[in-house]
């Protein structure tokens, strides 16, 4: 019984593991400067040029990948691979985890007016 | 038996307190002694240190608070007007409802007559600081496909409406909402992120309710960069230097000086021109004045309530011409031109405000204006927090503060021992006197601090009463007093032993 119990549990752990590392960060909406272009840049953080509204497909959809330091995104547009500033992206990463100060905080509301206050981050 | 037992320990114990205790008086009177010092000489500093710690009655906050606001009140005088130029508050309330015959909540159409009125007359790009979550409106069907006909393909940035449903670790996730076609029509979504009583803003914090969220200064003053020449690709250039923006937060300067040229627009305006601070040297002077004395509140108790540093605009102006009497249909064009608008409302029973240090309490719009304000005359250098030391809300400031304090101190210390006063009331006068001093002397090294690092002024208030409390004349009185009394007591124990014997 004790055996059976923990191929189970083993069992859903990975398939949790498994569905986390296959989750993808979506892209949902893209901040076009004026003239419907905007600037897109190498890995190392380097502009690349511009690129128009039309190079990309429309949103939302999926990074082609994700630099949790950085927040920056790589999408494939316009034929290639080029990296977008978190400044010019809303995507729907979520973060890994939540200080306590947050969670308290956020179960609590916030204290002074609707401006979504904060005294933690 | 057991009862014994345990009567017989006590008793052991009873015994070892008391040779500790006899030790202490008759055998280690060299150590006592030393503890002595050592315990007169480092109660004063613990006793700072723990309260700056541990905050009792938040004191350390109050008077932080109270040291940023003063400085931040004094520092309206040198603060540069290039932002004002550049900024336009539009404000919708229950008057510009009942001119335009609409109730609360406002019809789409009335949104939409208002930011094509906008885009007519030129503005840049546009803030709403609205919360538009009802679909069913009042108004003529197809309002909302209007109104997003209007902000498509214009850079109409919406803030993110407050959720009223939370998931499991209390993040909101789902609940009052923008409505969807909106969110979708925007250029972007960003979040108010506002805190500590409206004086910081998170710019963009990296993780934020589980999600790297962009506050709406930021992103209104990415739009702005990437249309100024000066300001594309320099460091101030958010895309170019992203570093100086993630995960920062930015202090809120504040202006005070009437935005020169608003006046041209209303009858009103005029009036409000004549009347708030113009810039002047006397103005400034009394701003000064204002600021350090006691029991100030904090808004300009000697201008109109009306007065604001950014333009404002009444919404009906631009919705009802017909019926706005007095406006200069020209003036307020050329005011709108170029210009950033940030639009807000203040409707009756929707309260969507918070503090400034400057003109009191103000409708949340003018808190996004000023912050883009600053970033626009700032850019990379806003003023800002300084970074947290990971001890509650303890940051690296309280190092410094403790410093400062401990010249205070010193200073006081030795101002104290070359009057020599001779009663605790002068003893008293001249604490007084001197926390006052110290007080502008921290004021000028704050200011220089904030100029040569960039980061918020430091608690030059609480350092220069702490340290003038704890070492100044008053306090070198007052340890006389009680080495006196405890000579006179300690002859007095001699004097009744002799008697005895």
């Amino acid at each position: 019984m004790i055996r059976m119990s923990a191929v189970v549990l083993a069992a859903l752990c990975s398939f949790a593991v498994s569905a986390m590392a296959q989750e993808k960060i979506k892209i949902e909406k893209i901040m076009f400067g004026s003239g419907g272009m905007i600037a897109v840049f190498d890995e190392k953080g380097g502009k690349k040029g511009e690129l128009p509204k039309e190079a990309f497909p429309s949103v939302p959809f999926d990074a082609a990948d994700y630099n949790r330091n950085t927040r920056s995104v790589k999408v494939n547009a316009g034929g290639q691979e080029v990296w977008l500033s978190p400044f010019q992206v809303q995507v729907s990463a979520k973060a890994q985890v939540l200080t306590e100060c947050q969670t308290a905080q956020r179960v609590s509301g916030t204290t002074f007016s609707s401006r979504g206050a904060s005294e933690c981050k | 038996m057991p009862l014994r037992g345990a009567k017989g320990t006590f008793e052991t114990a009873r015994r070892a307190w008391q040779g500790f205790i006899a030790c202490l008086f008759l055998q280690c009177t060299g150590w006592r002694r030393l503890g002595d010092r050592l315990l007169k000489l480092s109660f004063v500093p613990a006793l700072i240190v723990s309260a700056a710690v541990f905050n009792p009655l938040d004191i350390s906050g109050s008077s932080g608070r109270t040291s940023l606001d003063a400085y931040r009140r004094i520092a309206t005088s040198v603060y540069p007007d290039k932002g004002q130029k550049k900024i336009v508050v539009v404000q919708i309330d229950d008057t510009s409802l009942a001119v335009n015959g609409e109730s609360y909540p406002p019809s789409f159409d009335f949104y939409a007559r208002l930011i094509q009125k906008l885009k007519d007359a030129g503005a840049e790009s546009i803030l709403l600081d609205l919360m538009i979550i009802d679909r069913n409106r009042p108004g003529e069907p197809g309002g909302l496909d209007r109104l997003v006909s209007a902000i498509a393909d214009f850079p109409v940035f919406m803030t993110v409406a407050r959720s009223s449903q939370q998931d499991d670790s209390g993040c909101a996730t789902a609940g009052r909402q923008n409505v969807e076609d909106l969110r979708l029509a925007v250029k972007g979504e960003p979040h108010p992120l506002i805190r500590d009583g409206a004086s910081h803003v998170d710019l963009f914090p990296d993780s934020y309710c589980g999600s790297p969220r962009l506050s709406a200064a930021l992103a209104v003053y990415n739009e702005y960069c990437g249309r100024s020449e000066a300001c594309q690709g320099s460091r101030n250039d958010p895309l170019v230097n992203p570093d100086a923006f993630r995960n920062m937060t930015l202090t809120i300067e504040w202006g005070r000086v009437w935005p020169a040229g608003a006046e041209a627009v209303h009858p009103d305006h005029r009036r409000l021109a004549a009347e708030c601070p113009d810039g002047s040297l006397l103005d400034k002077a009394g701003n000064f004045l204002r600021t350090l004395m006691p029991f100030e509140s904090g808004v300009l108790s000697n201008a109109p309530a009306d007065c604001r540093y950014h333009p404002v605009i009444r919404a009906e102006w631009l919705t009802a011409p017909e019926s706005a009497t007095g406006v200069d249909g020209k003036a307020l064009a050329d005011l709108l031109a170029g210009r950033i608008v940030v639009v807000g409302a203040m409707f009756s029973g929707v309260q969507d405000v918070g503090p400034s240090p400057v003109f009191g309490i103000v409708p949340g719009m003018f808190l996004h204006a000023m912050a883009i304000d600053n970033l626009i005359v700032r850019g990379a250098g806003f003023m800002k927090e300084w970074s947290k030391l990971g001890l509650g809300d303890l940051d690296l400031s309280v190092l410094v503060e403790l410093a400062a304090m401990a010249l205070v101190a010193l200073a006081a210390r030795r101002i104290g021992i070359w009057l020599a006063p001779r009663t605790l009331l002068s003893a008293v006068a001249w604490t007084l006197l001197l926390m006052a001093a110290g007080s502008l002397v921290g004021l000028a090294f704050s200011t220089w601090l904030v100029w040569l690092t960039g980061l918020e002024p430091v608690n030059w208030i609480g350092v220069a009463v702490a340290g003038a409390a704890v070492a100044g004349p008053a306090r070198i009185v007052l340890a006389k007093r009680f080495e006196e009394l405890r000579v006179l007591e300690a002859q007095e124990k001699s004097q009744s032993n002799g008697g005895n014997a």
